[in-house]
């Protein structure tokens, strides 16, 4: 049994334009500019729709084990697709943290049985992610972990990062950090700047980020491991890893759409569902961060996804936690990017689809090309749709998106050629 | 109007509204000086007190205001209530909602707390203190102790000097002597500024001599000893040797300038022993300003328009 994509116009790294495309056994077959079905094929007519490669996430929080309350592999692999996201990796913040290789192998069994999008498990860089003694990097990469990270917190010790790295390296795959000062953070709730002065909140210098890229940049010249920066959110930031790249030492960094879309004057209504760390951006630092992914300092965009209970995050400012859903609004939050700040669609596109698949050594996904999977997601960039609570997929419905009207809509998601979310049907 | 207005920070108010409540708190100056002091303007008005922070002075000044007006007065503080056995600040604010009062006085340690509260009340909010935030009935007072004294603004300068950093006091105060047209210097060691703080369009000084010469008012702020152990400074006697307002740096002001401070004062710190009770010093005028000023402002927010016939 055979599909045919129709009449959309698809944006990806192989092929953008006008453009039909056959699905058999799960994979794209063929790509024309007609392809004709002569009543053989279940066909999707997609015109007017946009296509994409189904989404690449390599930063979310989905919170299984222990933090049920706010998300489970169900529930969030389902905003995943909601947001034409059909691969991602869970960060191993829960509790107990993704330390061993039961833990990985749980979260991969588990999302495997629930065939929903595909998971890939980040594993933590320490045991108990305490910064102390390293983690069985080994026995997660054989269960199946893709990278390392004690994200959430930094590692502290420099020496302690550093023989993560080297372990790490040996074993081929990347360690993602959390570059943050916590003496520097000091409890802090905001960037640092006017507006921290003006709202009253206590503030996060920006190079609490900065002294540890710098630190990081440095351990990965040392170890020549692949160092992957999470959520870069500053000027000082992307100016230290413009110049490790231009020095040759291995290092990739991401951005989240939080830090694309707002800055640190939308505190204005302490709204706890904008409170996420590091902090949002001070104007200046924003401008940055679109230059460097422009240039292409910033490699790869993620929603760094971290749903809370909404008892969570209706209190005080200040004493909330950290964090934005953002699964669900992937596509939404993407396209939004590329109309606020007018950087082109496909540049976008590919740093959510064919680079992370390239960073991650992930085959067959990531482009609209003969052969790969047939991941795909039907975009609607007219449509409008309001977003409520119970629209969203995922039980965060912390994100400062709720209670607004939005432009363009996810139609479809395929996954392997099966519909793997409608619309239509919900 | 005011009438029905929430009053988060002083930049509620433009220049104009601002003089209008100075003139109503004259009005309401002399009735406290009265035998009988109480007016009926707020009579069958339901006005809840609630402090989340333990608060004497500003909770006492707002209680004597409301009273004066006869307002019908709930005082609610965090100590006393079910907050201490874990119920959430949304959840203590459906159930007061739920008893019809008209308006609420807030002081809370989180900056936010008012606006936040207004998410769950239709009634009237004044914010009484929030966090590092904003503290708008302190820089009513003091604007209108300063324009008492002075009268215009437009040629004065105003020295604050102390923590800047940790005070709600002074970013109001700065805004209400900015909208008013005063020249603002300010001075701490840069440990006790926060970030960017030029942009309130002040000046800001190193060293307390040249923020208080010539000055008209010079205002002191409250240093606590526990920004020393968290290191913003050395010492308390090292502060005040070389920020502490002293007799010898009062004489560099204006021959009739005038010292305030929002209280609680630390004598021999931020303020030289036994200056707080120089003829120059205003501070206990101050705490009354505080009651006629709060008087005016709840007045007008109920709908009140002329004073001078009230009784
Ligand atoms: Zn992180």
């Amino acid at each position: 049994m055979r599909t045919l994509i129709k009449g959309g116009q698809l944006i990806s790294h192989s092929y953008e334009g006008k453009y039909d495309i056959l699905i058999s056994n799960g994979r794209i077959e063929k790509i024309a500019k007609s392809i004709s079905s002569d009543g053989k094929y279940t066909e999707i007519d997609v015109s007017n729709c946009l296509v994409f490669p189904g989404f690449i996430d390599m930063h979310t929080h989905l919170r299984e084990p222990g933090y049920e309350y706010r998300e489970t592999l169900n529930t969030g692999l389902k905003a995943a697709l909601h947001g034409g996201v059909t691969t991602l990796a869970c960060m191993p913040n829960t509790l107990p943290p993704i330390d061993n290789k039961a833990n990985v192998s749980f979260l991969l069994g588990k999302s495997k049985r629930l065939d929903l999008a595909d998971l890939l498990v980040i594993g933590a860089i320490t045991k108990g992610r305490e910064g102390k003694e390293l983690a069985n990097m080994g026995e997660m990469k054989m269960a199946g972990a893709i990278a390392f990270s004690d994200d959430g917190s930094p590692v502290t010790n420099s020496h302690v990062m550093r023989r993560a790295m080297e372990y790490a390296k040996v074993l081929g795959l990347p360690i993602i950090s959390h570059c943050e000062t916590l003496e520097l953070s000091d409890g802090g709730h905001m960037r640092e700047g006017w507006f921290s002065t003006y709202f009253g909140i206590h503030p996060i210098p920006d190079v609490a980020e900065s002294i540890m890229v710098g630190r990081d940049i440095e351990l990965s010249y040392l170890t020549g491991e692949h160092l992957h920066v999470a959520h870069v959110s500053t000027k000082r930031s992307v100016s230290l890893i413009r110049q490790a790249k231009r020095d040759g030492i291995p290092i990739t960094c991401e951005v989240t759409f939080n830090h694309l879309l707002f800055t640190d004057e939308a505190l204005s209504d302490y709204d706890t569902n904008k409170k996420v760390n590091p902090p949002l951006p001070t104007r200046k630092d924003q401008e940055a961060l679109y230059e460097a992914l422009e240039d292409g300092t910033i490699d790869i965009l993620v929603t760094d996804h971290a749903p809370y209970a909404p008892h969570e995050k209706e209190v005080e400012f200040q004493r909330s936690p950290f964090g934005i859903s953002g699964l669900d609004l992937f596509t939404n939050m993407l396209f939004e990017v590329h109309r606020r700040l007018g950087i082109e669609m496909k540049k976008l596109v590919e740093a959510a689809t064919f680079i992370p698949a390239r960073l991650y050594h992930l085959e067959d996904r990531g482009d609209i090309k003969e052969g790969d999977l047939a991941d795909l997601v039907i975009f609607d960039p007219e449509q409008t749709w309001k977003c409520l609570p119970e629209t969203l997929y995922s039980k965060g419905k912390n994100t400062p998106f709720v209670g607004k009207e939005i432009k363009g809509k996810v139609i479809t998601t395929l996954e392997e050629g099966k519909i793997v979310y409608d619309a239509e049907k919900g | 109007m005011f009438k029905g207005k929430d009053v988060i920070d002083v930049d509620c108010f433009n220049r104009e509204e601002m003089l209008h409540i100075f003139q109503t708190a004259k009005n309401f100056k002399e009735i406290l000086t009265r035998p009988i002091k109480k007016v009926p303007a707020l009579r069958g008005k339901r006005i809840c007190n609630l402090f989340f922070e333990p608060s004497t002075r500003t909770r006492i000044s707002f209680e004597i205001a409301e009273k004066t007006l006869s307002a019908d007065v709930t005082n609610f503080s965090a100590s006393t209530s079910s907050l201490k056995k874990g119920e959430s600040f949304k959840d203590t604010i459906l159930t007061l909602s739920a008893m019809g009062i008209d308006m609420y006085v807030i002081r809370h340690s989180e900056p936010g707390a008012p606006l936040m509260l207004k998410r769950y009340t239709n009634a009237m909010v004044i914010n009484a203190g929030d966090g590092i935030h904003a503290h708008p009935t302190q820089a009513i007072l003091d604007g209108y102790t300063i324009w008492e004294k002075k009268k215009n603004f437009e040629s004065i300068k105003i020295a604050i000097i102390g923590d800047i950093s940790h005070s709600r006091v002074a970013r109001s105060d700065i805004k209400m002597f900015r909208l008013l047209g005063a020249k603002v210097v300010i001075c701490a060691p840069y440990t006790l500024l926060p970030m960017a703080i030029d942009n309130y369009d002040v000046i800001v000084s190193r060293k307390p001599e040249e923020a208080i010469e010539n000055a008209d008012v010079i205002m002191g702020l409250r240093m606590q000893l526990e920004r020393q152990t968290s290191g913003l400074f050395p010492s308390l006697r090292e502060y005040n040797e070389i920020f502490g307002i002293t007799q010898a740096r009062m004489k560099l002001a204006k021959p009739d300038a005038i010292l305030m401070h929002p209280g609680p004062i630390n004598r021999g710190v931020e303020l030289d022993s036994n200056i707080a009770d120089a003829a120059y010093s205003v501070i206990p005028e101050q705490v009354t300003n505080g009651v006629a000023t709060r008087m005016a402002l709840l007045y007008l927010l109920f709908g009140g328009v002329q004073v001078e016939n009230i009784d």
